[in-house]
């Protein structure tokens, strides 16, 4: 079947099968910053923004983004490279396999919720698994990073 | 999970034409199927159906088939109506990613044991509104498997509730250990245990101790409590023995009933 998905910004067509899921058909496409993880849905490095909302784009039909638009960390290279500037510095960042899907998160979070707290930091990143850091390292750095943002 | 055909019904009508073909297989969020080693012939997405709503309407709540988890974590509507109980028993559900896409329809459809919300839905005493099949409780449909296919449009609680959720798991992500939802009305008190580790099931003898009082004491609320393990039955799985479960359990109904008569 064929779908019509814009991917940063880009108007792509795709020849798929019906059950393709749609991180294969984007990695299959080059998309190869869209990571494949535990490929159930739990670990969260295969996020990849749907008209602005993170969903596992391995728990996702492709069929059903047919008319969407679909943003990776290549369509937010400017944010997530700001952000990887603080991730850096904190020690947060060292194998990096988990940062793509990390930075689509964190940009989804600003949309959604302008001054979180360490809590709702928590809460709304909890899907995102990194198995390097801990998690202090990538606090501290959003919270620099937020601080940052708003000036 | 394959499927040969997938098509995007426009209307429910068309979607329930489809559903009752042989091998046909609605599709909510479709979050779990990736798992599934099932193979249908036409999978029917129901994504462009105008089922993704929660609303209150008179004296109820309604939820549509396609409101997400998150949309009912985040949902003005059931706070209002119920405080922040649907909060706490959807924001552990994974993470924020797969709650964007988790379905209410689906996760009633699919009876999964592990559904924090199917066991609130229970203690709610939700009734499902079916395309072609009138209402149904969420405790019969729950009880027993349904051999028709099934087209929930979409699932409605009275709002004269008042409840509360717990759940005990490993990490806050994963899925529960363990699940209590109490609920209580003007028809008095019922309680909800799921992942058991089957589809959530209501303890109504354990309830009936605690009478029609809004505020039971603590010796009816200890008293159901151990009446709830008794009722129920618990199995092992790789999350924890049925032993640990029926500890747990009862300690979960005697902090859930303490809470919502308080």
């Amino acid at each position: 079947m064929n779908i019509t998905i814009t991917i940063n910004g880009r108007e792509r067509s795709f020849d798929i099968r019906p059950a393709d899921m749609l991180i294969d058909v984007l990695r299959a496409a080059g998309f190869v910053e869209v990571k494949k993880g535990c490929d159930t849905g739990s670990c969260g490095v295969c996020t990849v923004l749907l008209d602005g909302t993170p969903i596992p784009s391995c728990s996702y039909f492709a069929a059903r983004a047919d008319g969407h638009e679909v943003t990776t960390v290549g369509g937010l290279a400017r944010e997530a490279s700001e952000l990887a500037e603080y991730l850096v510095a904190e020690g947060a960042d060292q194998c990096g396999f988990c940062a793509p899907a990390f930075a689509l998160t964190v940009h989804a979070m600003k949309q959604e919720i302008s001054s979180p707290t360490d809590e709702q930091i928590k809460h709304y990143l909890a899907g995102n698994l990194c198995r390097c850091s801990g998690y202090d390292g990538q606090m501290r750095a959003i919270k620099k990073y937020l601080e940052a943002s708003h000036g | 999970m394959e499927f040969s055909h997938l098509v995007r019904p426009r209307s429910v009508e068309e979607a329930y034409s489809y559903a009752v073909a042989p091998n046909a297989l609605l599709i909510g969020g479709g979050a779990w199927l990736r798992m599934s080693p099932r193979s249908v012939e036409t999978a029917v997405d129901l994504s462009s159906l105008d089922l993704r709503y929660i609303r209150q309407s008179g004296q109820l709540v309604e939820i549509g088939a396609m409101a997400t988890a998150r949309d009912i974590e985040t949902s003005t509507v059931p706070e209002r109506a119920f405080g922040n109980v649907f909060r706490n028993a959807a924001e552990n559900i994974v993470g924020v990613q797969m709650r964007n896409i988790v379905s209410m329809g689906g996760t009633i459809a699919g009876r999964f044991g592990f559904s924090d919300l199917n066991t609130l839905f229970l203690a709610l005493d939700a009734h499902l509104v079916l395309h072609t099949a009138g209402e149904l409780s969420m405790e019969s449909f729950l009880s027993k498997a349904p051999k028709v296919p099934l087209l929930i449009e979409k699932i409605m609680i009275d709002r004269g509730h008042r409840a509360t959720f717990k759940s005990v798991r490993n990490t806050s992500t994963d899925l529960p250990i363990l699940n209590v939802a109490v609920a209580f009305d003007a028809k008095g008190w019922r309680i909800a245990v799921g992942a058991r580790p089957g589809p959530a099931r209501s303890a109504s003898n354990a309830a009936r101790i605690l009478g029609t009082a809004r505020r039971p004491g603590e010796e009816s609320i200890v008293a159901a409590a151990r009446a709830t393990v008794e009722e129920l039955s618990f199995r092992s799985d790789i999350r924890g023995t049925a032993e640990y479960r029926r500890s747990v359990c009862a300690v979960l109904v005697r902090r859930a009933l303490t809470e919502a008569s308080s």
